[in-house]
């Protein structure tokens, strides 16, 4: 779980290997020039830097919207694991006074959430192609629009 | 992000390249797509033909109606000057937007959606078309 993850090959899909958009986000910076998105090249080589606009992940962790973690209260297995002890301060620093087990309990299916839309990415590209450039900008346009 | 009636049918048929390109940069930015329950209730059937929104349902994040999320949308009602049932489902999408932080909801009723928004404080919400 711990382990560094390994370097992806630019442009190719973790799980399917197919040429995907690297489009993707980072702290660094909240605004994007969708203007300048044609000028930089194919989807592929598009890089979207975004900040709070994409932070909804973490609050809605925060405050608990993650139905699968939250829904009725399945039966309990006792695991024994060993986490990277910078990891495990790391995310008890993060959630505060919570118990350990359901911090991880709760990012293990925030992650798993993750991995099945990223399925579905893949199924909806494999059968009708993957969104062109323009529908990219359309769709940021919108997504970062001001007022 | 989250999916109003129009936009878990945009996916579900999966005909808009507008949709894809949205989950797209979600998935690629980490950002959960969620569908409010109440959705479910304005897009399903209840029959044979709900065979391709339940494929995709399987991979999104369904959000119960909680308390919080009902009097936040009456309130969004309330303030954006709604009244009647035809708003009710887009200010729980709304308010469930909100609650989780504010983002995008994917929708072809923009208008409405983005009166609502607009009235949500604290968060930026923003419709995007399908």
């Amino acid at each position: 779980m711990a382990a560094p993850a390994e370097k992806k090959p630019p442009g190719r899909h973790p799980r399917s290997g197919r040429k995907t958009p690297s489009t993707r986000a980072s702290t660094g910076r909240s605004e994007i020039d969708v203007a300048s998105l044609p000028e930089r090249g194919l989807i592929g080589e598009i890089r979207v830097e975004a900040g709070p606009a994409f932070s909804a992940a973490s609050r809605l962790r925060v405050r608990g919207l993650n139905v699968l973690a939250q829904a009725a209260v399945p039966e309990k297995e006792k695991v024994s694991i060993t986490l990277d002890k910078p990891l495990v301060d790391e995310i008890r620093s993060q959630f505060g006074g919570r118990a350990l087990s359901a911090s991880i309990n709760e990012l293990l299916y925030a992650a798993l959430a993750q991995e099945r839309l990223g399925e579905l990415v893949d199924e909806m590209e494999e059968e009708a192609g993957a969104a062109s450039p323009e529908a990219y900008e359309r769709v940021l346009a919108q997504w970062f629009a001001e007022g | 992000m989250v999916l109003d009636s129009e936009g878990l049918w945009a996916v579900a048929r999966n005909d808009s390249e507008d949709a894809r390109a949205v989950l797209a940069v979600s998935n690629q930015a980490g950002v959960p797509v969620l569908v409010p329950a109440a959705v479910l209730t304005e897009t399903l059937f209840g029959d044979g033909r709900d065979a391709r929104a339940n494929q995709v349902l399987k991979k999104l994040q369904v959000i119960p109606i909680t308390d919080p999320i009902a009097r936040s949308a009456a309130g969004l009602k309330r303030d954006a000057r709604m009244t009647g049932v035809a708003p009710t489902i887009d200010a729980i999408v709304v308010a469930t937007s909100a609650a989780a932080g504010g983002g995008i909801v994917l929708t072809s009723d923009v208008d409405d959606i983005r009166a609502l928004a607009n009235c949500a404080t604290g968060v930026r919400i923003r419709p995007v078309r399908v």
